[in-house]
C-alpha cells in the first residue's frame, strides 16, 4: 500500500472521530440551546402574553373600579380565552387554564381537555413571575409546557407546545451536523492530500525515483529537490550517496574485472596442463599396459577427472557470484536430455552400487524451453550427490510439468525430484546444506569427498532459471530435492524436423584423411590433441604459434584449423582474422578455437574474430569429433 | 417717580402692540352652547398662540340659532372694512357664510360642522371648496360609532337586538347624522334603531321646548326602547337631558356625542372635544392667514376623539365594557 493510501486511511479515522466528537458536542450544545429557547420561549410566552393580558385586564378593572362587579369579572375573563384562542392559532401553542385548588379545567385550546403532569418541571422567575417548566406528556403527545399561577383569579396558566417542532428542529441541527461533518472531513482530506502530496509525497516520489535508478544503473543522481526541510536534506544526502556509490561501483566493477580477469587466467593456466594430464592418461591407456601399470594410468585419469570437476565447480561459482553466468535458453526435449543424463550417471551410480532411475510425467513428446546446460549440471549435480551418499541404495529421478504441455510454448512450472535412500541429513543441517563449502558434516567430506558446492550451485542455478530447490529429509532414510524451474513447454509435434536434425547430425561421419592444421603452444596438449585427431583418422601438422599457422594456411592444402588462443607470437585471434583477411579459398578454411577459458563472452569475441566454433580444453575425443561434425 | 415708570412702561406695550401686524377675525357663532363656546374660545388662544407676531382683533356675533341671523349679521358686516378672516361655529353660521355673495374674496373657515358635504360646501371629504372657505367635519363617521356601539353589545353577548331610540332635532346636522345611522341599521343584528325626533326650535329657549317634545315622544314607545342614541346637535348640549328622560322615562342613553351626556349616564361617548375642535381649527386659520386664501386648503374630518364611558350604566344595563373601550376611555370612565 502506497504512502498516500495509508496516510488518507489514518487520516480519515482521525478526521472522523475528531470530527464526530466535535459534532457530536456541537449537537448537545444545540441541542440544550434549541431546549432553552424553546423554554424561554413558552416562558416569556405565559409571562409576557399571557399574564400581560390577563393583569391588564385586571388592573383596568381596579382601575375602573369594577374588580367586584362580576358581570365585567366574568366578560373580562372571557375577553381572556378569546386573546388566547387567536394567540393558539397565530402561535400553535395550546392553552389550559385550570382552578387553582381543584385543577378544575376552565379554559384549553387542546381539543381533548387535559393538562400535563407538571412534576419535576424546572422552576424559575421570568419577568416578575414564577414560573414553572419542563418536558412532560399530554394525550400521549410529548410536549413542553411552561405554567404559572394567577392568584386574584385562582388560576393556574399552562402554556404547551408540542415537542414535535423541537424534535425536528434538533432532527435538523443533527442531519446537518453530520453532513457539515463529512463536507468537512472530505475538504480537510482532500486539503490534507494535496499538501501531504505536495510537501511529501511528491519529494519522497522524486528520491525512491533516484533511489530506484542508483539501485539499477549504480550511477549518481540528481534529485534536485529545492526544499530546506528534512526531505531536502534526504534528497541532498541521496546525492552523495549515488555518488558515492557510482564511485563504489567502479572501483567494484574494476574489482570484479581483475577477478574475472584472474579466473581466467587461473583457468587457462590449470586447464592446460590438466588437458595433458587427462590426454595423456586416456592415450597411454590406449597403449598395452601391465595390469598395474593399467591400474596406475586409470586411477591418474580419474584423479585429473576430479581435479577437473573441482575447477569446473570452483568456475562456476565464481562465474554466478559474479553475475557473469547467463541464461542460454533453447528448446529441446527435456524427457530425453534427462533419459541420457540418468544413462550417463547410471555408470557412476553402478559404480557405487547405488540403482539409479527415472520416471517422468507429461514429458513425453514435450519440447521445453530453458537453459540446458544449467539444467544439466543442476540435475548432475542432484543425482550425483545422491549417488555419492546412497551407497547400495537408489535414487529415483522424476520429473514433471505442472501443468500439461499446449500445442503452443506457454508457461509453465518444471518439477524435478531427486529421491534418495542415502544416509539423510540432520534436521539442524538442512538448513545450511546449501551454502557454500558445506556439509552435513566434515566427517562427509573426508568420507565422501568433493568440494561442497555441487549443492550450492545447484541451487543458484535454480534460482537463475527462476526456480528454487527444496529438501526434505529424514536421518537413516534419504533425502528428496525438488527443483522446480520456469520454462515454456509445448507438445512435440508429430514428426519434427529438430528430430530429423539429431538423427542427421548423429549420422554425420569425420571424413578421413582430412588435412588438420594444430596450433598449439603446450608441447604435451599438443601431443595429446594430435593423437586424438589422428584417432579420428584425420593427417595433423602441427605448429606452435599463430603466425606459423596463418603462413601455413596461406600456403593452402589444410582443411581444418585447430587454433589454440594463447600462443606466443600470435595468439590464435589474430591468427584467426589474418587467416580471415587471406585472399582466395584459404581465407575460408574452417577454424575451430581450442581454449582453456571456459568464459562465453570470451568464446563470443574468438567466434568475431572468425572461428566457427570453440572446444573447452581439456580436449576429448567426442568434444573434436562433434566440433568436425558440426563443420558438414 | 413711579408714575413715570408707569407711563413707559404703557408707552412701551403700545410700541409692541403698533409694532405687530393687526389682523381682524370675524366669529360668526350659530348659538351659544357649550361645544359652540369652548370650540370657540380654544381656538382664539390657539391662533394667538400660533401666530405670536401677529395682533389679532376678534369681532364676536352670536346668530342666536337662526341661519336668518347668521346672513343679517354679515350684511351688517359688509358696511365696514372686510375682516382678514371670517370664522363660522356650528352649521347654521356655516351655511350662511358659505351661501352668502358678500365677502367673496375673504377666506372663510368653518368648525363645529358635522356634515359638510350634505350642507354642500365639498363634494366629498378631503375635496376643496369652490369659494374660499374649508374647514373641518367635527364628528365621527356614522359606521365607527355603530361598530363601537356593537362591540360592545357583541361582548355582552345579548339574547335579542337592542332597540335604540334615535333622539334628535330638525337641525340639519342632526338629522343629517341620524340619516347616516339609519341608513347603515341593518348591517347590525344586536342594534334596532329607531328614529325619534322634534322639530328645531330656534332660540335658547328652544332647547327646553325640544326636550319635552322628546321626552313625550318616547313615551310614546313604552316598553320597547332599550335605551336611546343621543345624536349630535343643539339638543344634546342641553343641560339635564339625560336625567329628565330618565326620570320621565327609565330609559339610559347607550350613546352620546359629547362628554357631558356620558358623565350624566350615557353607556358611551366617541367625541369630538371642543379644546380639539378649536385648536384644528385655529391651525388651519393660520395657514389661510399664511396664504390669505381658502382655495385650495381641502375641507377634512378631524382626526382626534375622545372616548368616554359610564361604567355605572354598563352594570346597571349589565353591559360589560370591552377592555380596549376602557383603554380608550382613559381619563373618562365616569360613573
Amino acid at each position: 500500500m502506497r504512502i498516500k493510501s495509508k496516510l488518507l486511511l489514518m487520516y480519515i479515522p482521525i478526521l472522523l472521530i475528531g470530527m464526530a466528537l466535535t459534532g457530536y458536542w456541537a449537537y448537545l450544545t444545540a441541542y440544550e440551546t434549541v431546549r432553552e429557547r424553546e423554554y424561554k420561549l413558552l416562558t416569556q410566552t405565559l409571562t409576557l402574553s399571557v399574564l400581560a393580558v390577563i393583569e391588564e385586564r385586571r388592573e383596568l378593572l381596579i382601575e375602573s373600579g369594577l374588580e367586584n362587579e362580576p358581570v365585567f369579572t366574568k366578560a373580562y375573563q372571557n375577553e381572556v380565552f378569546e386573546e388566547l384562542k387567536s394567540l393558539h392559532e397565530a402561535t400553535g401553542r395550546h392553552f389550559a387554564i385550570t382552578a387553582k385548588a381543584s385543577e378544575d379545567i376552565i379554559f384549553s385550546t387542546l381539543s381533548e381537555h387535559s393538562v400535563p403532569n407538571t412534576a419535576g418541571a424546572l422552576r424559575g422567575t421570568v419577568s416578575g413571575h414564577l414560573v414553572a417548566y419542563g418536558e412532560s406528556y399530554s394525550n400521549a403527545q410529548r410536549i413542553l409546557f411552561a405554567c404559572a399561577e394567577f392568584d386574584p383569579w385562582k388560576w393556574k396558566i399552562t402554556v404547551i407546545q408540542p415537542a414535535d417542532a423541537l424534535q425536528a428542529s434538533l432532527s435538523k441541527i443533527a442531519w446537518m451536523t453530520v453532513i457539515v461533518i463529512l463536507l468537512a472531513v472530505i475538504s480537510v482530506t482532500l486539503i490534507m492530500g494535496r499538501v501531504t502530496q505536495v510537501l511529501m509525497l511528491s519529494p519522497i516520489e522524486r528520491i525512491k525515483s533516484a533511489a530506484s535508478r542508483i539501485a539499477t544503473e549504480h550511477k549518481a543522481v540528481e534529485i534536485a529537490l529545492d526544499q530546506d526541510d528534512e526531505l531536502g536534506e534526504l534528497a541532498r544526502d541521496v546525492e552523495l550517496m549515488s555518488a558515492k556509490i557510482e564511485q563504489y561501483v567502479d572501483q567494484a566493477q574494476q574489482a570484479n574485472r581483475a577477478k574475472t580477469d584472474f579466473l581466467a587466467v587461473m583457468s587457462h593456466e590449470i586447464r592446460t596442463p590438466l588437458n595433458g594430464i587427462q590426454g595423456l592418461a586416456s592415450l597411454l591407456l590406449d597403449t598395452s599396459l601391465t595390469d598395474k601399470q593399467h591400474k596406475y594410468a586409470t586411477d591418474l585419469r580419474a584423479s585429473s577427472s576430479i581435479l577437473a570437476n573441482v575447477i569446473n565447480d570452483v568456475l562456476d561459482l565464481s562465474k554466478i557470484e559474479s553475475g557473469m553466468s547467463e541464461v542460454d535458453v533453447s528448446e529441446f526435449d527435456l524427457d530425453t536430455m534427462l533419459a541420457d543424463l540418468i544413462t550417463l550417471l547410471g555408470t557412476n551410480a553402478s559404480a557405487n552400487s547405488t540403482s539409479l532411475s527415472y520416471q517422468s510425467k507429461n514429458l513425453s513428446s514435450v519440447l521445453v524451453t530453458s537453459d540446458i546446460t544449467k539444467l544439466r549440471q543442476i540435475v548432475i549435480n542432484l543425482v550425483s550427490n545422491a549417488i555419492k551418499f546412497s551407497h547400495k541404495g537408489s535414487v529415483t529421478v522424476s520429473a514433471k510439468l505442472k501443468r500439461p504441455a499446449t500445442d503452443s510454448p506457454s508457461q509453465n512450472n518444471l518439477i524435478i525430484s531427486v529421491k534418495d535412500t542415502g544416509i539423510g541429513i540432520e534436521p539442524e543441517r538442512l538448513n545450511h546444506i546449501f551454502d557454500k563449502f558445506t556439509q552435513s558434516d566434515s566427517s562427509i567430506t573426508r568420507k565422501y569427498g568433493g568440494t561442497g558446492l555441487g549443492l550450492s550451485i545447484a541451487k543458484e542455478l535454480a534460482q537463475l532459471l527462476g526456480g528454487d530447490i527444496k529438501v526434505v529429509s529424514t536421518v537413516g532414510q534419504g533425502s528428496c530435492f525438488t527443483v522446480t524451474t520456469s520454462v515454456q513447454a509445448r507438445n512435440l509435434p508429430a514428426s519434427t524436423q529438430g528430430e530429423d536434425e539429431h538423427a542427421e547430425f548423429a549420422a554425420r561421419k569425420v571424413p578421413e584423411g582430412l588435412r588438420v592444421l594444430l596450433a598449439e603452444d603446450n608441447a604435451i596438449n599438443a601431443v595429446v590433441a594430435q593423437a586424438l585427431l589422428e584417432q579420428l583418422k584425420c593427417n595433423v601438422e602441427h605448429v606452435d604459434n599463430g603466425l606459423k599457422a596463418a603462413s601455413r594456411v596461406e600456403e593452402g592444402g589444410i582443411d581444418v584449423v585447430f587454433m589454440d588462443v594463447h600462443m606466443p607470437v600470435m595468439d590464435g585471434i589474430e591468427a584467426t582474422r589474418r587467416i580471415r583477411r587471406l585472399n582466395g579459398i584459404n581465407a575460408e578454411v574452417p577454424i575451430i578455437g581450442l581454449t582453456a577459458e571456459a568464459f562465453k563472452e570470451r568464446h563470443k569475441l574468438f567466434k568475431e574474430a572468425g572461428m566457427q566454433s570453440i572446444v573447452t580444453k581439456p580436449v576429448t575425443l567426442e568434444s573434436l569429433k562433434e566440433s568436425l561434425q558440426l563443420l558438414n | 417717580m413711579i408714575r413715570v415708570g408707569s407711563a413707559l412702561l404703557v408707552l412701551l406695550f403700545s410700541a409692541v402692540s403698533w409694532a405687530k401686524e393687526t389682523v381682524n377675525v370675524a366669529i360668526i357663532e350659530t348659538l351659544s352652547v357649550d361645544i359652540v363656546t369652548e370650540s370657540r374660545e380654544a381656538f382664539t388662544e390657539e391662533l394667538q398662540r400660533l401666530l405670536p407676531d401677529k395682533h389679532f382683533q376678534f369681532a364676536l356675533y352670536n346668530a342666536q340659532a337662526s341661519e336668518q341671523t347668521a346672513v343679517d349679521i354679515l350684511s351688517s358686516m359688509a358696511s365696514r372694512p372686510a375682516p382678514d378672516i371670517i370664522v363660522s361655529v356650528a352649521t347654521l353660521a356655516t351655511r350662511a357664510i358659505h351661501n352668502s355673495d358678500v365677502f367673496v374674496n375673504t377666506p372663510k373657515l368653518f368648525m363645529v360642522v358635522s356634515a359638510p358635504v350634505e350642507e354642500g360646501i365639498v363634494s366629498a371629504l378631503g375635496k376643496v371648496s369652490e369659494r374660499n372657505i374649508t374647514g373641518e367635519a367635527h364628528v365621527l363617521d356614522a359606521k365607527v360609532k355603530l361598530d363601537m356601539l356593537d362591540g360592545i353589545l357583541k361582548a355582552s353577548n345579548i339574547s335579542k337586538p337592542l332597540t335604540i331610540a334615535l333622539i334628535h332635532s330638525t337641525y340639519p346636522s342632526s338629522t343629517n347624522a341620524v340619516n347616516q345611522l339609519m341608513a347603515l341599521e341593518n348591517e347590525y343584528e344586536n342594534i334596532n334603531l329607531v328614529a325619534v325626533s322634534t322639530p328645531f326650535i330656534e332660540g335658547q329657549n328652544g332647547l327646553e321646548k325640544m326636550s319635552s317634545n322628546i321626552t313625550a315622544s318616547l313615551n310614546e314607545y313604552e316598553g320597547t326602547l332599550d335605551g336611546y342614541w343621543l345624536s349630535s346637535g343643539p339638543l344634546v348640549e342641553l343641560d339635564g337631558l339625560v336625567n329628565k328622560i330618565f326620570n320621565e322615562t327609565q330609559l339610559l342613553p347607550l350613546f352620546a356625542e359629547n362628554i357631558e351626556s356620558v358623565k350624566e349616564g350615557a353607556l358611551l361617548g366617541v367625541v369630538s372635544e371642543p379644546q380639539s375642535i378649536g385648536k384644528s381649527a385655529a391651525k388651519k386659520a393660520a395657514l389661510i392667514l399664511k396664504r390669505n386664501s381658502a382655495h385650495g386648503i381641502p375641507v377634512t374630518k378631524m382626526n382626534t376623539y375622545t372616548v368616554a364611558v359610564n361604567v355605572s350604566t354598563a352594570v346597571k344595563l349589565k353591559l360589560p365594557i370591552p377592555s380596549n373601550y376602557l383603554k380608550l376611555s382613559k381619563n373618562h370612565i365616569y360613573q
